[in-house]
């Protein structure tokens, strides 16, 4: 395809022929060219003057970006402005190689990128001329010169952002060129007009060819795809996205930011030689690979609320892909014009509404694990890299369902960039506090502290542009017939046949109702050995619950030689009984303690007394869950500690302990814990850690996370209630660095999110303001959801059923006050996910029976429509049950 | 009833309890032990025994199943379980996954 770039290029030599149609300038940089060479960092000299200024020309990409892909962007750019057919003869090498060799000439030309010998620099001219070829290539249609071009730079206007996006895209995700080339092509067009638009202001000059994430091929292998697929022009909603590529403290994470006219300046990252470029994966998954690690693509646009900073973050495996890149000129043009590709996406990204946080989800984590996915197809990509939007971009842009992806690169550039402004989001207040103190040990993203917006387009906000491309189409079919009415999105007609098909209705087991009689008459128990643990539990529970738990069936409970004592609620427990009862237990196969709501009766004196009266200690525990020991201080616990060899530990109100092989530590409810305590505790547990609960600890910011997903790679759950502080670029950073995560808990946080493996999702009324953005979410994660929650979030509507229909594994739904949701929507869900088994409609007035009567879904128990016992389907926290 | 349709449970104390086959397919260990591929002895002569369940115990469950089967089809009883029984009913029923 050939996009017609508005902007004028300014003649970029393209080292390859294939570009080199009307690239005039020569290779080596020429500050003369503005235009193209911005995204090549490396070789542009100018990128510097660059720097905040707009590019001179269409096709000065920001010569900020230094990566090589944005010179290779640019070059493609300019390339393709020059003859489209540049790209296309560049064959079928990656796309992206193929804009990455525009890039490169752009660069060369005179793009004035830091031209700090970024290997984009080297890249560029040699690999341009690959790059070329590769990028054009991939892309059927794609005007590799586009690609190349457009990637680094902030696709300002909408169609560049395809462009950018693929830079930043890239970065992290592996996508692979042809992600980048799919970008690059669409984007080229719009990079290249985008181009002059968009000031890429690099701060960081270092703009390392590295790409940001484009090209940083981490393992050489692709680039990551920058979302920008393509998006291209579609998305000329002029968003302008910044993409800071945050320096992931490893290599260089340069950020470069954009600024000036809004536009976003994305700023690939620099990823230090190494790749920190975010996005900026030019053409070359080496780069993507290694700019995904470092660069962070990070907007910050701050003036402007559309530039969203994609963070990529990418860590470590930008640093050696950068390294490699370094080394790889190829990749350097690959990177570049992934790069071009990556800020396109960024660039898309911030111009649309995208908050940082869309972007996000987009984890340039991908990058380390899209090392291997060079060419990885889209979806494949998009699960890899989990990074949002750019990397979903890119990866789209890889498959190579070109025209498809391009559509879909457009369809999330739309979104995304309409989305930017929306999700933008910044609060600096917050980044100088924890500047200070953790500046010295932890390496912060250079500019403006902890900001980290990772603007960049990543699988969600591709998703949520193509769900907004979904809902545009529709509207639009809409209002062609005018008599539809606009929430029929859904078509869902009830069952015709009727009730009287009801399931039967099942008897109450034996089992169960025989535990109610226990429960009753508790007190007549006279023994409770040779029942099994799990019996036990449940009777303890049920007492609990009921309030008849007494000392008499503790007693009986923790007589003999019990391996697990489980009582949920001990607030009925006095010191003296505690005491008591446990000094005549046999604690030697004592394997699970759990009493929780203990704070009455357990006290430091009482914990040590009883430890003291114990003859052998707690050799064999391995779980403790001691919920509620409000009074209960380090020195307990430490006790406590000390005479168990514990693997886990509930310790919730405790301050921080001394466990020794801790793998479980919540810190729910305790406000006073900050960043550096969070810093300082996963310092020391951080390997062995798996799941942390820090809910209410409102303190907390980025950073910590950025601290946990850095050391605590086995990390399988975490639950982040009440976090307001809490950005996407968090998810980023979970993203990239708990590979392992299974359960996510969310509730009042604002960011939008991008994927995991298993997602609970509680989502009070802050968290998820659209039905896009829950459907885009879908979409992305939908593979493994398994269960999904949205309370309060009133708009759910239309598009999330749509999207949760197809994704068929959820298995459980819950619509806590969701008034949006109508019965043909629930119908919908319903008849569609065969996998569904639990559907909790609390509070949903407007569901009727139509619904409840008319579907067709057997397996589905609806819960909470009508006064059913609700307690029955609460699910208790079962300290076996965790993800461990 | 015939003897296709019927199985003996029969208890530790070696009582013989014939009941309904639907009934015992209540207990998802009888139901499995009868329709499992392969030739079980229980499969074969349709007899199935249970050297832990008393008799007292055996009964209680026989009871059970067939006022499962009768709230099923739509009667809502109660079914009484006397205190004595309870704790080793609870430990048959988890058995029998009933």
């Amino acid at each position: 395809m050939t996009i017609l770039r508005s902007r004028e290029i300014a003649p970029v030599e393209t080292l390859k022929k294939r570009f080199m149609d009307n690239s005039t300038s020569s290779k080596p940089n020429e500050p003369s060219t503005p235009n193209s060479s911005p995204s090549r960092n490396s070789h542009c000299s100018v990128q510097e003057p660059y720097m905040g200024a707009h590019m001179p020309d269409s096709g000065s990409l920001s010569g900020s970006a230094s990566n090589l892909r944005r010179s290779r962007r640019i070059a493609s750019r300019l390339s393709r402005s020059e003859g489209s057919g540049e790209v296309a003869a560049s064959g079928g090498r990656h796309k992206r190689k193929g804009g990455s060799g525009v890039n490169q000439v752009c660069s060369v030309e005179g793009r004035c990128e830091s031209g700090s010998g970024n290997a984009k620099g080297r890249v560029l001219g040699s690999d341009s001329v690959g790059e070329e070829d590769e990028v054009s290539e991939v892309k059927e249609g794609v005007e590799m010169a586009e690609r190349g071009l457009g990637g680094s730079e902030i696709t300002e206007l909408g169609s560049k952002e395809e462009e950018r996006k693929e830079p930043s895209v890239s970065l992290g995700s592996d996508l692979g060129s042809f992600v980048e080339r799919t970008q690059r092509s669409e984007d080229m067009v719009t990079v290249k007009q985008s181009k002059g638009k968009r000031k890429l202001s690099f701060e960081a000059s270092p703009l390392d060819d590295e790409d940001k994430g484009f090209l940083g091929l981490r393992s050489g292998k692709k680039i990551v795809k920058e979302i920008m697929c393509g998006v291209d022009r579609i998305e000329s909603d002029g968003g302008k996205y910044v993409v800071e590529q945050e320096r992931g403290g490893e290599d260089k994470g340069v950020k470069v930011q954009g600024h000036g006219n809004g536009e976003a300046a994305v700023e690939e990252l620099q990823k230090d030689p190494s790749a920190n470029e975010n996005g900026s994966v030019r053409g070359r998954r080496r780069f993507t690979g290694e700019e995904k690690g470092k660069g962070k693509l990070v907007e910050d646009d701050e003036p402007q609320n559309r530039i969203d900073a994609v963070e990529l973050d990418l860590n470590l495996e930008l640093k050696n892909v950068i390294d490699n890149m370094s080394a790889d000129e190829n990749d350097a043009v690959e990177g570049g014009q992934r790069y071009s590709r990556e800020e396109k996406g960024k660039g898309i990204l911030i111009n649309d509404d995208l908050a940082p946080n869309a972007v996000n989800p987009v984890d340039f984590n991908l990058e380390s694990e899209v090392k291997n996915s060079v060419d990885t197809s889209v979806s494949e990509s998009i699960q890899l890299e989990g990074n949002v939007g750019l990397q979903v971009q890119n990866e789209v842009i890889q498959t190579s369902v070109t025209g498809i992806a391009s559509r879909a690169r457009t369809r999330f550039r739309d979104i995304a960039r309409r989305n930017a402004s929306r999700f933008a989001h910044f609060a600096p207040e917050q980044e100088m506090e924890n500047h200070p103190s953790r500046e010295a040990e932890i390496q912060r993203p250079s500019e403006g502290g902890e900001k980290e917006n990772e603007d960049w387009p990543g699988p969600f906000s591709t998703a949520m542009k193509i769900i907004k491309d979904r809902e545009k189409k529709q509207n639009t079919q809409q209002n062609s017939s005018s008599d539809r009415n606009r929430p029929a999105h859904v078509i869902w007609s009830p069952r015709k046949v009727k009730s009287g098909e009801c399931p039967k209705p099942l008897a109450p087991s034996l089992q169960e109702m025989c535990l109610e009689v226990l429960a009753q008459n508790g007190d007549a128990i006279t023994s409770l050995e040779s029942i099994p643990d799990a019996l036990r539990h449940k009777l303890s529970q049920l007492l609990c619950d009921s309030r008849r738990m007494n000392s008499h069936i503790l007693e009986l409970l923790v007589s003999g030689s019990p391996f697990e004592v489980c009582v949920r609620d001990c607030s009925w427990l006095t010191e003296e009984e505690f005491a008591r009862i446990f000094k005549r237990c046999d604690t030697n196969s004592l394997t699970v303690l759990q009493l929780d709501q203990c704070g009455r009766c357990m006290t430091d004196y009482v914990l040590r007394a009883t430890f003291d009266m114990l003859s052998n200690g707690l050799p064999a525990l391995t779980t403790v869950s001691l919920k509620g020991a409000c009074r209960l201080s380090d020195a307990g616990l430490r006790a406590l500690v000390s005479s168990a060899p514990m693997h886990r530990c509930y310790a919730y109100s405790i301050g921080s302990g001394e466990t020794r092989m801790l793998e479980v530590l919540s810190v729910a409810g305790i406000q006073t814990v900050c960043d550096d305590f969070i810093w300082e505790f996963i310092s020391v547990h951080g390997p062995t850690m798996k799941e942390l609960v820090l809910t209410d600890c409102s303190r907390l910011t980025d950073f910590s996370l950025k601290a946990i997903a850095e050391t605590c790679p086995e990390l399988r759950a975490l639950d982040l209630g009440n976090l307001c502080k809490l950005t996407d670029s968090a998810f980023g950073y979970l993203a990239s660095g708990c590979q392992a995560m299974q359960t996510l808990k969310l509730r009042c946080n604002s960011f939008r999110f991008g994927e995991s493996m298993v997602w609970v999702i509680d989502a009070l009324e802050a968290l998820l303001k659209c039905d896009e953005a829950i459907a885009a979410f879908l979409e992305i994660s939908g593979g493994s959801l398994k269960e999904l929650s949205l309370n309060n979030v009133s708009k759910i509507g239309h598009n999330t059923a749509i999207s949760l229909a197809r994704r068929s594994r959820v298995d459980t739904f819950g619509s806590i006050l969701v008034s949006k949701l109508t019965d043909g929507d629930l119908g919908f869900i319903v008849d569609s996910c065969l996998s569904l088994r639990v559907l909790k409609l609390f509070g949903c007035t407007q569901i009727t029976n139509m619904f409840v009567d008319g579907h067709s879904n057997p397996q589905v128990e609806i819960i909470g429509l009508k006064l059913t016992p609700i307690l029955k389907h609460l699910k208790l926290t079962d300290p076996q049950s965790f993800p461990l | 009833m015939r003897k296709e349709d019927t199985v003996k449970l029969i208890s530790a104390e070696g009582f013989e309890f014939v009941i309904d086959k639907r009934a015992a397919m209540v207990s998802q260990t009888i139901r499995n032990m009868l329709t499992s591929p392969g030739s079980f002895a229980e499969r074969e002569h349709g007899e199935v025994t249970f050297p832990e369940i008393s008799t007292t115990i055996l009964e209680k469950i026989c009871q059970y199943f067939y006022w499962s089967l009768q709230f099923a089809s739509g009667k809502d009883t109660e079914f009484p379980i006397e205190p004595e029984l309870t704790l080793e009913l609870m430990m048959a029923a988890n058995y029998l996954h009933t």
